[in-house]
């Protein structure tokens, strides 16, 4: 498998200020015709080229998986980033091309479930739009259960709220009310599966929880992209194309390796999926793992890197690539 | 002859303690009896224990008398397969998240019990198997459907169509039941050696 050679041309037809801090925007092919077929937790990754290097970064389809007409997306501006979301709230307007990957989905709807449990906070809704979108017209039982800041910062719960009802539970930050996992999680019948997306906090809030209350982990599903950390510059030599790479603090390894005109796997960008793993041949210092993926014992090792987000204190770093 | 590697025949453990699960069913069959009372002497003293054993056993092991004297709160005796899997199905009723199952007894037990667990989404990671007495298989002739119980040979003439069937390693989780294959189609009359090789 290509894992990412393949893009889709869209076209921007709309973009909304939808909170404080989140535009949406809309995406249709620019070739006419249906998008590519996707299911509730995908996500695609979109190309941004600015002046100076390329921002790949991805974002989870929030539309309809049963609408392939067009393809949502909403991304959070985030001021310390590394310029993907600014990217996309300046320079991103109505009519504008862009390419996308094709979907991937990571964070899939376990079909089998007798009851799903949908937890999200902020910007996180997205994917799980698109999977209440999928178990809308099912007969399985699902709740939302969602927080953020304020009301103002509600648009997504508010439109939830008046087409799911009774099944959405909205959290206001401002009200001092807080999602209580524990309680949310106790006494669910057999084969309920629970969903989170959001700060890391409340990811780890919800495996505890539910592992405190003996649910197995085959039952928990989270997304957890980690955007690729700013960092220290060092110095990359990839063995098998023969080149030496600088990677400048704010751009990740992988970013770093494809501006040298590299052609590196990835899937998700986000420390997750596990396809841009590389083997380390040499290694004098230390390298600074970041993703969710390899094991304690890989990191430790010092024998395996992913690029998308980690990086490397280091003297020397011989990568095969 | 019987096609060795298939994927779908399934593998069994030992049981373990899962300290993971708050709620902890244990169902055992015949010889199973015997890793029962092993697995719970394992099981910490304030673990939430609930027993189901079955008597019927083709190798004609007993163990019920032993597991009444461990003193259970919540022991249940039944003499057929079919009431313990019954009794298995309406306590997994009322379980909730948390609860871990754990099986041990022949392997057509465990695939009714397992079929049970499966209804209720219960995934691997919340049900043990540990394979205890026979290894006689329940055999489903894909000709004329009929499961025929306690197979102890490489073939079997169908109790329901009569036909010599080739029992093979392909497993139907669905079934519970392993796949009888018509063994003289082409050639009738043409049938290989019969030996007994589930025992």
């Amino acid at each position: 498998m290509k894992a990412h050679a393949e893009t889709l041309s869209v076209e921007v037809t709309a973009v909304e200020q939808v909170t404080p801090i989140i535009k949406q925007f809309t995406l249709r092919n620019a070739n006419g015709g249906e998008l590519p077929a996707f299911a509730g937790g995908c996500h695609v990754v979109v190309v941004m080229p600015a002046e100076n290097r390329v921002y790949r970064n991805p974002y989870s389809l929030m539309s309809s998986p049963w609408d392939l007409s067009h393809y949502q997306i909403a991304v959070r501006r985030d001021d310390q980033g590394r310029g993907g979301s600014l990217y996309m709230h300046e320079r991103v307007e109505v009519g504008k091309r862009l390419e996308i990957a094709h979907p991937i989905n990571l964070f899939p709807l376990a079909h089998l479930a007798r009851k799903h449990i949908l937890v999200a906070g902020g910007v996180g809704i997205t994917p799980i739009m698109a999977m209440i979108d999928d178990l809308r017209n099912g007969h399985v039982p699902y709740e939302l259960h969602y927080s953020v800041r304020s009301p103002e910062h509600g648009h997504f719960g508010h439109l939830l709220k008046k087409q799911e009802g009774d099944r959405v539970h909205l959290y206001y930050d401002s009200d001092g009310k807080l999602i209580d996992f524990g309680a949310v999680l106790a006494n669910q019948p057999l084969g309920t599966h629970v969903y989170v997306c959001g700060p890391g906090g409340m990811i780890d809030g919800v495996i505890n929880a539910a592992r405190a209350a003996g649910w197995a982990d085959s039952h928990i599903h989270f997304e957890k992209f980690a955007a690729p950390p700013v960092g220290e510059a060092f110095d990359v030599y990839l063995a098998e194309s023969q080149i030496s790479v600088h990677v400048p603090p704010e751009m990740s390894l992988l970013e770093a390796i494809e501006a040298a005109g590299v052609d590196a796997p990835y899937l998700c960008r986000g420390g997750v999926c596990g396809q841009c793993e590389t083997p380390v041949l040499e290694l004098e210092g230390e390298i600074i793992h970041n993703d969710h993926w390899l094991s304690d014992e890989d990191k430790a090792s010092g024998r395996k890197i992913m690029p998308c987000v980690s990086r490397a204190k280091c003297t020397k770093l011989v990568l095969e690539r | 002859m019987l096609v060795t590697g298939i994927k779908s025949k399934p593998t069994y453990t030992t049981l373990v303690p899962d300290l993971g699960g708050r709620y902890h069913l244990f169902i055992g069959q015949g010889s199973g009896g015997e890793a029962l009372l092993r697995v719970l002497e394992e099981m910490p003293g304030d673990a939430d224990l609930h027993v189901i054993y079955c008597r019927e056993s083709t190798s004609g092991n007993d163990h019920g008398a032993r597991l009444q004297a461990l003193g259970l709160a919540d022991l249940r005796l039944y003499p057929t397969i079919a009431e313990a899997v019954e009794a298995l199905d309406a306590t997994l009723a009322h379980c909730v998240m948390g609860t871990r199952v754990y099986i041990v007894g022949s392997e057509s037990f465990i695939g009714s019990c397992v079929q049970v667990t499966t209804n209720y989404n219960l995934n691997a990671d919340e049900v043990q198997r540990e394979h205890r007495g026979s290894a006689a298989r329940r055999v489903y002739c894909i000709h004329c459907k009929t499961q025929n119980e306690d197979v102890r040979t490489n073939i079997v003439d169908c109790a329901g169509c009569g036909r010599h069937l080739l029992v093979r390693d392909h497993y139907s989780r669905r079934l519970a039941a392993f796949m009888g294959v018509m063994v003289d189609a082409e050639a009738p009359g043409e049938v290989p050696p019969i030996e007994e090789v589930f025992s």
